[in-house]
């Protein structure tokens, strides 16, 4: 008798932990309750910029945000990737600009900024480590166990490069590879800051071919068919340095977790098979004057051409994505395969148990690779939950 | 579980609605019908008193007075345009070309009553029918149909009835709205299938309203509600039209908002003032335009005369009907709505339809993304998008 007692408790109690184990089984992909924050340049800046300028910005004025009649200060036709990301995640509401007093933030912010850079001094911006201290200024807003299982996605480089290429046109191989080392490392520092912070879930998208974007092919006078592949180059050396150095951070800090969105390529298959995606224009801009109609957007002395329909454009201004583009970008995010987005995508990164280190890793793409993922057997251990 | 269907949804159906074709779209026929905001230059030759249309300053900005009642181009001529079509020229004028289509549209027109020297919505829904034999019936199936009428009901409704009860109210925007569907039946007779509206402007805002009613600053209350309820009868009737009548398709465009945006913040869509007119006297400039008042840079305002846009206001609003999202002009802009292939409407009534019934409160038009399936809903939905995807081209 007594025995049998000992027993049915001793099951019960079992029982019970196990319910109690895992609080974040359920892929509550609609209601996880967590937040995004996104961190980097003007690709996910939502309305921060005007903050720290006296001038008007262009982003503020028509035709910014034609898509939706809004001019909001976000660099695009209507939403950006971010908010179309948060919608997925079950987020009802934008991702706010948190350098705007008085904004909603429960579900995370941008402290995305125009024109930030890792290293040096922006004008009127801030410097990824500088969106960090901001980040911690205001940290009593959120708890450390919502900040723990939040997604935190960062895009940040483009200008660094962008610059170096206007400052060094004849720089050599060892000079880019040097520089391109400087960026990364500070990259992975500030990276280190946020998880000092507190998170644990980063998404890190990779660099667009910054030369292929209109205003560079502008510049740099490429024509029609081709990209500045100078650019393209740094680029590529910075990309592939990300998944490797997240690789070694993620061993070594208990409960990190990472995931690598390859925007490089997306954009890439964008501007090669434009038809399947859609797209009409994917070498000019929707807005813009010049050769690749990439200059002047919102600019009031500007009088720019603007086209019909931006939803057949990759790109709204000279570098920025147009709302349709972004739409895509966020499936991707949130739903695509390793080939797009990996160890997991972010829907996979959200609902992966908090402070568990990942099972997989970041693995460079060669065709070894590929045909190794695709005939590996499709249970993978986040995904048995 | 994650569930992909309702992405996959939305996907699909967006695919659909995005087809895209560079050069060519498939509807090369514009009918458009209305008051002073789309008239082309129908006004002179009904009224035996000079039209102001006809003359300098009008259409200063492209060097040359047609009768419209702007600086420059209408949002007819713009999206004429963006059709790849040459101007809608004006059905009185009977030298014209029609082969693209006709403009009924004349200044003062009205759907109620029978005001001098105009033509009624319903006059010119006979003209057309009178002179429809000037196109093949295919042109016409295929034709995109635009609307812009009842401010002049609701303008004169407003000062003939200063404190109207709110029965008062909703029973006069019923008869319009009445005389509308009226209007629009007799059209899909005759072979329509696309309807385009502008809903209407916040009327109390026009610089000629204001001036009337002494206040400079705000807008006028009482019109700027009458079009509102205008507004929001015209929506109801074009969803029940879509379920009513096959292979009816429509765009609804609110005018309503991008007119408060750029009065209330007029520099965010570069407008230096969306309160005075550029032509006419009084404190808002809302009367008598003539060359000797008007301004140096008809760009900069929002309101050319007292009742009607600049050339780059109606600029902005052809760009926002051509292709802005459905939270502006639903369910389809203008682009879609020509590329819809005619036999697919009756799945949007249906989805239309479930879209109202699982979210009951939503009275703006929201995007398709929006659609909160309920899992005995989807595979309804599910078929539908087949039977959809399969008219993809």
């Amino acid at each position: 008798m007594a025995i049998n007692c000992n027993l049915v408790s001793v099951i019960g109690l079992l029982l019970v932990l196990t319910l109690l184990q895992n609080p974040v089984t359920v892929a509550g992909q609609r209601n996880s309750g967590a937040a995004l924050f996104t961190f980097g340049d003007s690709n996910f800046d939502a309305g921060n910029k005007q903050t720290l300028t006296k001038t008007s910005v262009a982003q503020g004025f028509w035709p910014y945000g034609k898509s939706r009649d809004d001019p909001n200060g976000k660099f695009s036709d209507g939403f950006i990737a971010p908010d179309f990301l948060a919608k997925f995640m079950g987020i009802p509401i934008e991702i706010p600009p948190a350098l705007v007093p008085n904004v909603n933030v429960s579900r995370g912010a941008s402290f995305a900024v125009a024109d930030a850079t890792l290293l040096g001094a922006p004008v009127e911006s801030l410097t990824l480590s500088q969106q960090v201290r901001k980040f911690n200024q205001m940290k009593a807003n959120w708890n450390d166990d919502f900040i723990k299982k939040s997604a935190f996605l960062i895009y940040i480089g483009a200008n660094d490069y962008l610059n170096f290429s206007k400052n060094n046109p004849n720089a050599d191989a060892s000079a880019q590879q040097a520089f391109v080392t400087s960026v990364t490392n500070k990259l992975k520092n500030d990276i280190s800051l946020l998880y000092s912070s507190g998170a644990s879930k980063f998404i890190i998208q990779t660099l667009a071919p910054l030369g292929c974007l209109p205003i560079v092919r502008q510049e740099y006078k490429t024509g029609m068919e081709k990209c500045h592949e100078p650019l393209n180059d740094l680029a590529k050396q910075h990309n592939e340095k990300i998944g490797p150095m997240l690789n070694e951070m993620a061993k070594s800090a208990q409960g990190f977790q990472f995931t690598v969105f390859d925007f490089y390529d997306a954009i890439i298959r964008r501007t090669q098979k434009p038809s399947s995606y859609r797209l009409f224009m994917t070498n000019a801009s929707c807005c813009g004057i010049g050769t690749h109609d990439a200059f002047g957007c919102g600019l009031p002395n500007v009088h720019v051409r603007l086209c019909e329909y931006q939803r057949s454009y990759l790109f709204f201004d000279g570098r920025h994505n147009t709302e349709k583009a972004q739409e895509m970008f966020a499936h991707l995010l949130i739903g695509a395969d390793k080939n797009v987005i990996q160890p997991m995508n972010v829907r996979e990164l959200v609902v992966y148990p908090v402070d568990e280190n990942m099972t997989e890793e970041w693995v460079p793409t060669t065709p070894a690779t590929v045909q190794a993922r695709d005939s590996r057997s499709s249970s993978h251990g986040y995904e048995s939950y | 579980m994650a569930n992909p269907k309702p992405h996959l949804f939305s996907l699909s159906f967006f695919s659909l609605l995005l087809l895209h074709i560079p050069t060519v779209s498939f509807a090369q026929t514009l009918f458009v019908f209305g008051d002073g905001l789309y008239d082309a230059g129908n006004k002179q030759f009904v009224s035996s008193n000079r039209v102001d249309a006809s003359f300098p300053p009008y259409g200063m900005t492209v060097g040359e007075a047609t009768g419209r009642w702007s600086d420059g181009r209408i949002v007819p001529d713009y999206l004429a345009s963006f059709m790849g079509i040459p101007h809608i020229p004006p059905i009185l004028k009977g030298t014209a070309d029609f082969s693209h289509g006709a403009n009924f549209a004349i200044a003062d027109a009205t759907v109620l009553g029978s005001p001098p020297e105009t033509l009624t919505f319903s006059q010119q829904v006979i003209k057309f029918s009178d002179s429809k034999n000037k196109w093949s019936a295919q042109a016409r199936s295929e034709a995109v149909y635009l609307f812009y009428i009842g401010s002049d009901d609701y303008l004169s409704f407003a000062k003939n009835n200063p404190n109207p009860s709110d029965d008062q109210k909703q029973a006069f925007v019923n008869r319009v709205i009445t005389a509308i569907e009226a209007e629009l039946k007799v059209i899909y007779g005759s072979g329509g299938r696309k309807f385009a509206f502008q809903n209407l402007a916040p009327l109390g805002c026009l610089p000629a309203v204001k001036q009337a009613n002494g206040n400079v600053q705000e807008c006028v209350r009482l019109p700027s509600e009458m079009a509102d309820l205008h507004n929001k009868k015209l929506l109801q009737l074009l969803v029940e039209l879509s379920r009513q009548l096959s292979g009816f398709q429509y765009s609804f465009y609110d005018f309503y908002s991008s007119i408060q945006h750029r009065v209330i913040n007029s520099k965010t869509y570069t407008f230096e003032t969306g309160m005075a007119a550029c032509c006419g006297t009084g404190s808002v400039n809302g009367t008598s335009c003539s060359t000797n008042n008007v301004c140096t840079k008809p760009g900069d305002y929002l309101f050319f005369d007292g009742k009607h846009l600049t050339q780059e206001g109606n600029l902005q609003v052809g760009h926002l009907m051509w292709g802005a999202d459905p939270v502006v002009v639903g369910p389809n802009n203008l682009r879609e709505l020509l590329v819809l292939p005619l036999n697919t409407s009756v799945m949007l009534a249906e989805i239309q339809e479930a879209m109202a019934a699982v979210s009951p409160k939503q009275i703006k038009i929201e995007s398709l993304y929006d659609i909160k399936m309920q899992s005995e809903m989807e595979n309804q939905w599910l078929s539908l998008v087949d039977k959809a995807v399969s008219f993809l081209i």
